[in-house]
């Protein structure tokens, strides 16, 4: 692991969230995109976290600073998924992408969920962002020993 | 000799490098906290801190060199576990971090390593009186 | 040659040495002074190899937390000084006796 990790790992939780945060930005702007570029309606994307393992070269277990090693090393953003549950209808003829029987299928993003993960997300952000700031200042208290 | 003047910064010293480590340990679960099945990290030291510091309190004198001292002077030696907490769950998809009690904790352990890094620094500013007489 | 003061001048009696204080006890366990900083100034250096090597992992990137560094630092910084004070303390005393009249 690398010069302070500990800050590593709170950007990685940092960029995580805020990637969430454009994702839920896009499901919210899409809401009512019934055409992408597939032609299909737009589906509500959503994001798969996983643990980043230090995954670390195996001099590093050698090294001197081994002792510094902790399992895990942030967090980050497998992959982005689109949601598979099922499409709202909706009946209206006159819409250009309606189909023969005067349904039209509609987006299904829920606009009080996606609400919902937002405030998560904000939260999470926040409690990152204090982390980040503990750390910080620790290693600022530790540059103070001996004066 | 010289090292005996230290002794007590050692112990410091780990009961820093714990919490240091406990300050990465909660980063990572406050990152962690919407990964699904994540469980969360703890550091272990304090109880073994006090076991050995306990354990110095009753102290022997080695009569022969094959016995084993009890309390073993030693705290160098003392242990700092890193493990995961299976014992809760918090949610439904298995991720059992509580990001309240995470943040609590962080101020606890920022406070605690700020506390620690201020007596190690009084200790050497003794040491420093004591060498330069005072002056 | 030296000669006993008692054979020279009777009635003062030579001077016996106080138990345990022998000159010689170095040889049944304790210490000698030599060995002593001798020990110390291993350390000494020791400690400041230590440091040097502790700062050149750190500015390679290789720790992860500063107070390791900062706490290495300050202990080598200590016992070169303690070393330095025991050291001016001796030749202090090493003039001293020097300077005494004889």
């Amino acid at each position: 692991m690398s010069f302070f990790s500990s800050l590593d790992i709170s950007a990685s939780g940092l960029t995580a969230q805020r990637l969430r945060m454009d994702l839920i930005s896009q499901n919210i702007a899409n809401a009512n995109t019934t055409r992408t570029e597939n032609g299909t309606p737009y589906r509500r994307k959503v994001l798969v976290f996983q643990q980043r393992d230090g995954n670390r070269p195996f001099s590093d277990y050698l090294s001197d600073a081994s002792r510094a090693k902790i399992g895990g090393g942030g967090v980050r953003v497998l992959r982005i998924v689109e949601d598979t549950s099922p499409l709202k209808k909706i009946y209206d003829p006159g819409h250009p992408d309606a189909d023969q029987n005067g349904y039209v299928h509609m987006p299904n993003v829920d606009i009080t969920t996606e609400m919902v993960n937002m405030i998560s997300a904000t939260r999470s952000y926040e409690a990152n962002v204090s982390a980040l700031n503990a750390t910080k200042s620790m290693a600022m208290k530790a540059l103070e020993i001996g004066r | 000799m010289i090292n005996d003047m230290f002794k007590n910064t050692h112990l410091l010293q780990q009961a820093l490098d714990a919490s240091w480590l406990r300050n990465k340990a909660i980063s990572n679960n406050i990152a962690n906290v919407d990964t699904p099945g994540y469980k969360r990290l703890r550091v272990e030291f304090e109880q073994f801190l006090s076991q050995a510091v306990s354990r110095k309190a009753l102290t022997s004198s080695v009569t022969n060199e094959k016995h084993i001292p009890i309390g073993a002077g030693s705290p160098s030696r003392m242990k700092i576990r890193v493990m995961e907490d299976h014992s809760t769950s918090m949610r439904l998809d298995g991720n059992n971090v509580d990001i309240e009690n995470e943040t609590a904790q962080l101020a606890k352990n920022n406070i605690m390593y700020n506390a620690l890094i201020q007596k190690i620094s009084g200790d050497f500013n003794k040491l420093r009186a004591a060498i330069k007489e005072g002056r | 040659m030296v000669k006993p003061v008692s054979n020279i001048v009777p009635g003062i009696k030579p001077i016996s040495p106080v138990p345990g204080s022998d000159t010689n006890s170095t040889a049944n366990g304790s210490i000698n002074f030599g060995e002593v900083l001798n020990n110390m100034i291993n350390s000494t250096n020791q400690m400041q190899q230590n440091s040097s090597h502790i700062g050149k992992l750190f500015a390679a990137g290789k720790i992860d937390d500063l107070h390791t560094v900062m706490i290495e630092g300050q202990r080598a910084d200590l016992a070169l000084q303690f070393i330095l004070q025991v050291r001016n303390k001796v030749l202090d005393a090493y003039n001293e006796i020097m300077r005494m009249p004889i």
